[in-house]
């Protein structure tokens, strides 16, 4: 909960808002419009393959150390 | 905006509906960068820091999670390049050693601006706070967040936020003398 006192009133009464001027925040918005039409949503197969590597990885070198340990024999 | 309505404008967003992207810009665009020209001290940079704020949102929407509160993730995102900034400006400033001159205690942006003298006192005293006193103020003082939001913006604990809330606000009473004991009688 938030606690207010006089000071915190004060501000919030004496210190405003402020805002960019028109063209600047038209033109900000245009960009911004612009990005979020080409954002695209995480690839879903991109942490697949990036497990897929891992655990391939990982199996290569338990293969690689039972080789060593028992290989020989 | 409360929890449920920045779920269902997240929602929105995330399917990249220029509408949702627009509601919240109208609702916060005032006061990311009235915050912004507060720590910067000065409106350029303002202008600058913001424009890349709502950039990275636009950027990160489809990536927003369900829950995301848009205004902390805002000022999340603010603070951070602020903070950025300043680190860039301390090295330039270090690098070029003795060849500046000191800096002089600078007005607020909005001190000329400010409707009456309660304002101008205000703003100047605002400015004069050290950076971290000065942004825990205008989130919780002026934004109204809760210390523990602030918290997370700031990346401290909430105990740490209401520590430095407390000193800060002590700090800016100190400065303002009566105008702070008596807000009520000193309006012009």
């Amino acid at each position: 909960m938030t606690e207010y006192t006089d000071l915190d009133e004060l501000l919030r009464t004496q210190l405003p808002a402020h805002d960019v001027d028109v063209a600047r925040a038209a033109a900000v918005r245009a960009a911004a419009l612009d990005e979020l039409r080409h954002a695209r949503p995480p690839a879903r197969w991109a942490w697949r393959l990036e497990a897929g590597a891992m655990l391939t990885a990982g199996t290569a070198q338990l293969v690689w150390v039972v080789a060593m340990l028992f290989g020989g024999r | 905006m409360d929890a449920a309505r920045d779920r269902e404008l997240v929602g929105r967003l995330r399917r990249g509906e220029p509408g949702a992207f627009d509601e919240i810009y109208q609702a916060l665009r005032p006061r990311l960068w009235s915050f912004l020209a507060r720590m910067t001290g000065r409106r350029d940079l303002a202008d600058d820091l913001a424009q890349e704020a709502w950039l990275r949102l636009a950027r990160h929407a489809p990536r927003l999670a369900e829950d995301t509160r848009v205004a902390a993730w805002l000022f999340t995102v603010a603070r951070n390049l602020y903070v950025s900034q300043w680190r860039s400006a301390q090295v330039a400033r270090q690098l070029a050693g003795d060849l500046l001159p000191p800096e002089p205690v600078s007005a607020g942006p909005f001190e000329h601006a400010a409707s009456n003298q309660t304002s101008a006192r205000l703003e100047r005293a605002l400015a004069a706070l050290t950076p971290p006193y000065r942004e825990i103020v205008l989130l919780c003082a002026v934004e109204g967040l809760a210390p523990r939001e602030a918290a997370t913006i700031l990346g401290i604990s909430g105990e740490a936020a209401r520590q430095r809330l407390a000193r800060a606000r002590s700090q800016l009473e100190q400065a303002l003398g009566d105008l702070a004991r008596y807000p009520g009688g000193n309006r012009d």
